[in-house]
């Protein structure tokens, strides 16, 4: 048995204090807990459920959870009211300091911005979409609400150490072809559980030359194919972003798979001449080529979600709308992902042009992406996101129908009123 | 005898010398209805007349505010009918969610002195600060009106506002009106015509007497109407109608059911408190009771000049960490406005979660409050549940009491801190 290992049983190695390999079962200690107001009350319940016997109710240590609102933001009915007051209350009781009410955005987007997830780290969150933050090397996964309350009482939670499959994607992206594009081709691939329970790490030139933002993108959407997580290996651009919000840190250089480490299975991509994707409906997984389904009118479009809600996506949809306005009988959605990111876009004039362009810019929030904020479709309505999932329901009606794209494709069919290749506008 | 405002358009819109108790029939120049509405206006066509035909489709609107962008699949569906009732109808005039509330859009695109303008929504009265006959209707009438293009209207009696002097320092059109509530109560002027006249209201921008017209319906007014002068000619010519503007105003003999005079220079900013809107007490009666939310926004207070003085109190402060900040511009032209002034860039950088234009909080529609809490909003009703919550607490003010007790967490005098 070799002693190399994937980045992931590193990951493992440090959290449970003894070498392990893919397989074991480990009692991890976790870096960062993150729930927000969605899961977040039945963890808090769960938690005095644990607690019920202790005469000190206190979780294991305030200042490795992270509490945000961001799904029923600012709170949309009266179930979501009394959530967020039950969880300020959870906040208040337990001196819960990285606490993000109804204003600073989506989970997702914040957890990084605020220099809350560091390379190496093992993170859990109450979120399917945790695997996000495997963009900056972290090993980090969604979890329920049930072991979510266990985190809180002790800190520490079991795992099953995942293989991990290796992506190689090399080549050179075309000119509006991006990461999320990337992903989509990938899940289309290997379907929506081929890579289940399996830590997916993603390398190569392709993946290696991307910013962060973009980065992100893919590794929010590993979950989409099952993963466990969706990991880039630190390099210097993590460094430069971590850098940004701890001041004076150091990468560890060793924080990488080993030569020779043992993968499941390896993957090879060359992206060179793939057109723009796009996921039909009602699977993720249901992927084609941007040209098999172009000229399909739509109703909305929806430009934002912790997938694609970043500046640069606004910017690369701004650029590609340039002054022309949303077509006619089409309603653009934008929601930048974090106030971060709305004022980055604000202050580049970006808001203002959508704005003009007679989009409606929403405060940073998940809206209509997990179906329960903003922007519902009703029945026979077609929708082109941005987002990560498309499943039948999703976004309202369950007559309605989401299609998934990159910003450039969402944009483009924005002005035109139907799908449209981004390259042809 | 000389004419009061109402009677006056009245008058010239039946082509009859409209005395008070006289049952006019009038065309109407601009008839809307919303998304919490239309809908029922549009069955009511189909049912009762047999129509789903408008009378003219330019002077048709439908708007999406009270429920944008859509919460649920119930609204979807609403909008959904309404967007195909205005396509088969070929209705220019349809906007869409996040283009704004319907009474801000109506007075930027069609209010003007001397129109009679319907809405099926209970504060179009609002258009009274344009000088327009603007009262809300049932979605019966709304219907009726839509395939029709007249409606009858009782005259009615004219209740005078005197208003002179010039207001303190951080007291607002919104407190004169409160203060008027204060003293005739809820239905003090019921089914009547309110209008503000005096040099308080000549010296207002038109921004601070629209907060005033609209919040006529407070005090039962059937209108709520101020003279038409330079400022309307050019908030009309702004809006690309300087075409529109005509002088009007009431008589120097117009005979009045009842007078209020009031002097603005002894007004203080007042609070409306739960659960009726003529709750009215000075500000002070309330400091240091702690918030959970406050809402600045809505088609009482929610243009310009309101962002405007919310965001030069909030310039470089924080607002406090156990009180939520929730902004919702009244329309799209006002928040691009605004952005251009750098007042969104101030109010999110203060810690403001800042909506896409429409009614948002006011009628909880989309944003709601939880049980016990308490909120201060600068919109027109405070009510039992209208947030959304009958077990919270609804508190009304002008603008720079909101902001500034944004920033303490609780209710705070402007006058004492700024």
């Amino acid at each position: 048995m070799s002693d190399k290992q994937t980045i992931t049983e590193k990951i493992f190695s440090r959290a449970a204090e003894r070498p392990v390999k893919a397989g074991d079962f480990v009692l991890a200690n976790i870096d960062r807990a993150m729930t927000h107001d969605i899961t977040g009350p039945l963890a808090v319940e769960g938690f005095y459920e644990i607690m019920r016997n202790e005469k000190e109710k206190k979780v294991w240590d305030p200042d490795k959870i992270v509490i945000l609102f961001d799904h029923q933001v600012p709170a949309d009915s009266l179930n979501a009211a009394q959530n967020h007051i039950m969880l300020r209350k959870f906040v208040a009781e337990q001196d819960i300091k990285n606490f993000y009410d109804i204003f600073e955005g989506v989970c997702h987007q914040v957890m990084p911005e605020k220099g809350h997830v560091l390379p190496g780290q093992l993170v859990v969150g109450s979120d399917s979409h945790t695997c996000a933050y495997g963009s900056l090397g972290a090993f980090a996964t969604g979890i329920g609400s049930t072991d979510m309350a266990a985190v809180f009482a002790i800190g520490k939670l079991w795992f099953r150490v995942p293989e991990t499959i290796r992506f190689e994607v090399n080549g050179r992206l075309g000119e509006r072809v991006y990461s999320k594009d990337i992903i989509l081709k990938l899940i289309g691939d290997i379907g929506a559980d081929g890579a289940r329970y399996k830590a997916c790490e993603y390398a190569g030139d392709a993946v290696k030359s991307l910013d962060v933002s973009q980065r992100m993108t893919i590794s929010n959407m590993a979950i989409e194919m099952g993963g466990k997580a969706g990991i880039i290996e630190p390099d210097s651009i993590t460094e430069e972003y971590i850098k940004e919000r701890v001041p004076g840190y150091k990468l560890d250089t060793d924080l990488k798979s080993d030569d020779g480490a043992n993968y499941s299975d390896i993957r090879k991509y060359d992206v060179s001449d793939m057109p723009p994707q796009v996921a039909c409906p009602h699977n993720v997984d249901n992927v084609v080529d941007v040209t098999e389904v172009e000229g399909k009118k739509i109703d909305q479009v929806l430009l934002g979600s912790c997938t694609n809600g970043r500046f640069e996506d606004l910017k690369i949809a701004a650029d590609i709308m340039g002054d022309r306005p949303v077509a006619k009988g089409v309603r653009l959605l934008v929601i930048p992902a974090s106030r971060t990111e709305y004022m980055k876009a604000l202050k580049a004039g970006l808001v203002e042009q959508f704005m003009n362009a007679g989009a409606l810019v929403e405060s940073p929030c998940c809206g209509p992406c997990m179906g329960g904020s903003f922007g519902l479709l009703g029945p026979g309505e077609v929708c082109i996101a941005t987002s990560n999932r498309n499943f039948k329901g999703r976004q309202g009606s369950a007559d309605a129908f989401v299609y998934l794209s990159s910003p450039a494709t969402a944009a483009a069919s924005a002005i035109k009123g139907k799908i449209t290749d981004p390259r042809s506008v | 005898m000389g004419k009061t405002l109402a009677e006056k358009i009245l008058s010239e819109k039946s082509g009859t010398e409209a005395i008070p108790g006289d049952i006019v029939t009038v065309p109407v120049d601009f008839v809307f209805s919303h998304d919490g509405t239309m809908p029922l206006a549009i069955q009511q066509m189909e049912k009762e007349l047999g129509t789903r035909k408008v009378f003219d489709p330019l002077k048709v609107g439908g708007i999406c505010d009270h429920a944008s962008p859509s919460p649920s699949e119930q609204v979807s569906n609403v909008q959904i009918f309404m967007r195909k009732f205005a396509r088969e109808n070929n209705m220019p005039y349809f906007f869409e969610n996040g283009d704004g509330i319907c009474h801000q859009i109506v007075a930027e695109k069609f209010s003007a002195p001397g129109k009679i303008i319907i809405g099926g929504d209970s504060h179009t009265c609002t258009h009274g600060a344009l000088a327009a006959f603007g009262t809300g209707m049932g979605s019966t009438d709304v219907g009726a009106i839509m395939a029709y293009g007249t409606t009858w209207l009782r005259v009615p009696e004219s209740f005078k506002f005197q208003i002179d002097g010039e207001l303190p320092e951080h007291v607002t059109s919104k407190d004169v009106f409160l203060h008027i509530v204060k003293e005739i109560t809820a239905d003090g002027a019921t089914y009547m015509s309110m209008e503000f006249t005096g040099s308080t209201v000549k010296n207002m921008t038109v921004d601070s007497r629209l907060v005033m017209s609209n919040m006529a319906i407070e005090a039962g007014g059937k209108v709520g109407l101020c003279s038409s002068d330079e400022k309307v000619r050019q908030f009309l010519a702004k809006h690309g109608r300087e075409n529109e503007y005509k002088e009007l105003s009431a008589d120097k003999d117009a005979v009045y059911k009842d007078e209020l005079h009031i002097d603005a220079s002894k007004l203080v900013p007042y609070i409306a408190y739960p659960h009726r809107v003529d709750n009215v007490k000075p500000v002070t009666d309330f400091a240091g009771m702690e918030l959970q939310q406050v809402c600045i926004g809505s088609c009482t207070n929610g243009r310009l000049e309101d962002l405007k003085v919310a965001a030069e109190i909030l310039k470089g402060k924080k607002v406090h960490k156990d009180t939520r900040l929730v902004v919702y511009a009244a329309s799209r032209g006002v928040m691009m406005e605004a952005m251009k002034a750098g007042y969104i860039q101030t109010l999110i950088e203060a810690g403001a979660a800042v909506c896409p234009p429409g009614c948002g909080f006011c009628i909880g529609r989309t944003v709601a409050l939880g049980d016990g809490e308490k909120v201060l909003s600068t919109q027109n009703r405070n009510f039992k549940g209208r947030m959304g919550n009958n077990k919270s607490e609804i508190y009304l003010s002008n603008v720079p009491v909101a902001a500034v007790s944004a920033i303490y967490g609780k209710v705070t005098d402007p006058r004492e801190v700024l």
